[in-house]
């Protein structure tokens, strides 16, 4: 359980990476909102929410194995994050 | 005219990619299935439900040896745990006995004899990620050897390659043809990549001594001195000729149970059983930790006293077991198996899609040329055979298993031989089907492969998806469930394979009069 939970967590603060690129930006908010200021804050969410996984992993199985685990974890979660963008592109494309 | 460092990387990387991508492939979706190979064989042993019981196993197993091959130079005794469900016996027979008896048995999960079929399960499919098949075990794992060094060259000149690293990370772009293959290609590069580092580097430090004996040889007088300085084994094991009685098995394992805090023992060697002489060699699970060089102990056969327990690890030897523990993921627990899985399904979808882009990037041009040439027309009949047949291989493999009749003999070299027969019979067809239509027709037949595993397992045995999802049969329901979903993504891809039209080349202009040249 602790697994689908960190992929969720970490599935977010890839969102939020995302959201920081221009090329992405419009499928969150309109791409005119993305101010320097506004670019810098969601680098630092996404990059602080992954991180923090990295604690959450060693808390439950150890610093070694929550290593190995959280790298596993952000493949998924990248690969979560990405079909999440193609959906809701494909979904703002039909209205 | 000289080429930028990044202009010669991409021709490092394709080509480096394209000569080894089909073994590649083949290690590559092996050696993912491996990490569920116990589980595999389970599915293929659909007769055994007994729970598995590793020091009951031990005892019995004990047993059944002194009644089958009493007179045997060595026995080796693979435990169960809560993975592996079966009791695996080998012996090394006397120098007496019958060359033609067997010398190896399957027992349940608690060591009784039980009617098993004769199948390798999925440990077929771990000894062929490094042996291949068919051929001698050395020259495949040179073969192997090589492409794992050929991947890692391939993966490195990726990253040079990939000038927009980040920028692109997000980025998958459906119905774009070529652009969509490359999105495709690089994102399972990219998501994955510290585990396409570590397994590549690991794989090859799993067969390092090989590869790499010239340490070896210049230091000791042959390679199995330095193994047995490396890798702790008893003294002298030599038999005295005195019969004596062996020490209760259950003693045995107390001892291994206070040395190493309650671990499971993973496997046990007997040397000279019922001989004065004889040594028993316990060896601690490896699902214990994540090093695959799991501590021993050796302890006189007769009385049940330690004799010795293996020392601490060199720092080298420590580091070597953890890159091959690391490799095998024989520690990880249910959810890590999985991140171990997918990832390495994502491997096999970067191997895969960097080879559909070879010919991609050529079909256009050689259609605008009007002729196919024999290098691209066999890269594309190898990709056609291999990323589908092979997995429509692995289906037959399955659907073998179940319908193979039981009293067969060599029923479970049968298994094998049938996935390679329909591997094989992918390239042929392949050859002499235009190339559209088979990729289409061996998707669908690889989907149609899959849909029949759950079916034809339902149909030959009690345990059905529902009766498994009934018991809570995580194991065999989760078998049939991953079974449909490989068979809605090959019936899918034969269906999109089908729709989507090659484009038309685009017509050369007459630059002078901006009309299309006849």
């Amino acid at each position: 359980m602790i697994h689908v939970f960190a992929i969720v967590i970490a599935a977010i603060g890839f969102l939020c990476l995302a959201s920081s690129m221009r090329r992405h930006a419009g499928v969150f908010f309109p791409a005119s909102d993305l101010t320097a200021r506004r670019k810098f804050h969601l680098r630092l969410a996404g990059t602080l929410v992954l991180a923090s996984m990295i604690a959450v992993n060693a808390f439950a199985f150890g610093v070694v194995v929550g290593l190995i685990t959280w790298f596993g974890q952000l493949t998924i979660a990248a690969a979560v994050c990405v079909l999440g963008l193609q959906i809701k592109e494909g979904v703002m494309k039909s209205l | 005219m000289k080429q930028s460092l990044r202009q010669s990387m991409s021709v490092l990387h394709t080509w480096s990619g394209l000569i080894v991508g089909w073994l590649l492939f083949a290690i590559f979706l092996t050696g993912t299935c491996a990490y569920f190979q116990e589980e595999i064989t389970k599915w293929m042993q659909p007769e055994l439900t007994t729970h598995a019981d590793s020091d009951l196993a031990a005892i019995n197993a004990v047993e059944y040896l002194q009644e089958t091959a009493p007179d045997a130079q060595t026995w080796f005794i693979g435990l169960p745990d809560d993975r592996k469900a079966t009791t695996r016996l080998f012996w090394r027979p006397g120098e007496n006995a019958d060359p033609s008896a067997p010398t190896r048995a399957v027992l349940d999960g608690q060591g009784a004899a039980a009617e098993i079929r004769d199948t390798q399960g999925g440990f077929f499919l771990y000894r062929f990620h490094f042996d291949l098949h068919y051929m001698p075990a050395i020259l495949a794992r040179y073969l192997v050897g090589i492409a794992a060094m050929t991947m890692l060259i391939a993966i490195i000149s990726g990253v040079i390659t990939h000038k927009k690293i980040f920028i692109d990370f997000f980025t998958l772009r459906f119905g774009k043809g070529q652009r969509s293959w490359l999105d495709a290609h690089n994102m399972s590069a990219v998501f994955a990549l510290p585990f396409f580092l570590m397994i590549t580097y690991t794989g090859l430090v799993t067969l390092a001594s090989m590869y790499m004996p010239f340490a070896i040889t210049a230091n000791y007088k042959s390679a199995g001195d330095f193994f047995q300085e490396a890798f702790f084994s008893p003294d002298n094991a030599s038999p005295s000729g005195m019969p004596a009685e062996m020490a209760p098995m259950s003693d045995i394992l107390r001892v291994a149970a206070q040395r190493w805090d309650g671990a499971k023992v993973g496997d046990i060697r007997i040397i000279s059983p019922n001989d004065e002489n004889a040594i028993v060699v316990l060896r601690r699970s490896t699902s214990e930790a994540i090093g695959d060089r799991s501590p021993q102990i050796i302890l006189n056969g007769v009385t049940g006293a330690l004799i010795k327990a293996s020392p601490d690890q060199s720092a080298a030897l420590a580091t070597e077991s953890f890159f091959v523990g690391l490799h095998a993921g024989r520690y990880a627990d249910w959810g890590l198996r999985w991140l171990y899985f997918l990832s390495g399904l994502g491997g096999a979808t970067m191997i895969g899609t960097g080879l559909v882009l070879w010919t991609n990037k050529r079909a256009l041009k050689n259609q605008k040329a009007g002729k196919t040439p024999f290098g691209f027309w066999l890269v594309e009949r190898l990709n056609i055979a291999t990323l589908v047949g092979l997995p429509a291989g692995l289906a037959v493999f399955f659907l073998a298993n179940r319908l193979l009749p039981l009293d067969m003999e060599n029923r479970s070299d049968w298994e094998i031989n049938f996935l390679f027969i329909v591997w094989a019979g992918a390239f042929v067809w392949a050859a002499g089907r235009p190339a559209r239509r088979a990729w289409a027709e061996m998707l669908g037949l690889s989907g149609g492969m899959f849909l029949l595993v759950p079916i034809v397992n339902a149909a030959t045995t009690s345990r059905n998806l529902f009766v498994s999802l009934g018991n809570g049969d995580w194991v065999f329901a989760g078998f049939d469930a991953a079974m449909l979903f490989f068979a809605s993504a090959f019936g899918y891809a034969a269906f999109k394979c089908l729709k989507v039209k090659r484009p038309a080349p685009r017509p050369v202009l007459n630059k002078r009069a901006g009309l299309p040249a006849e």
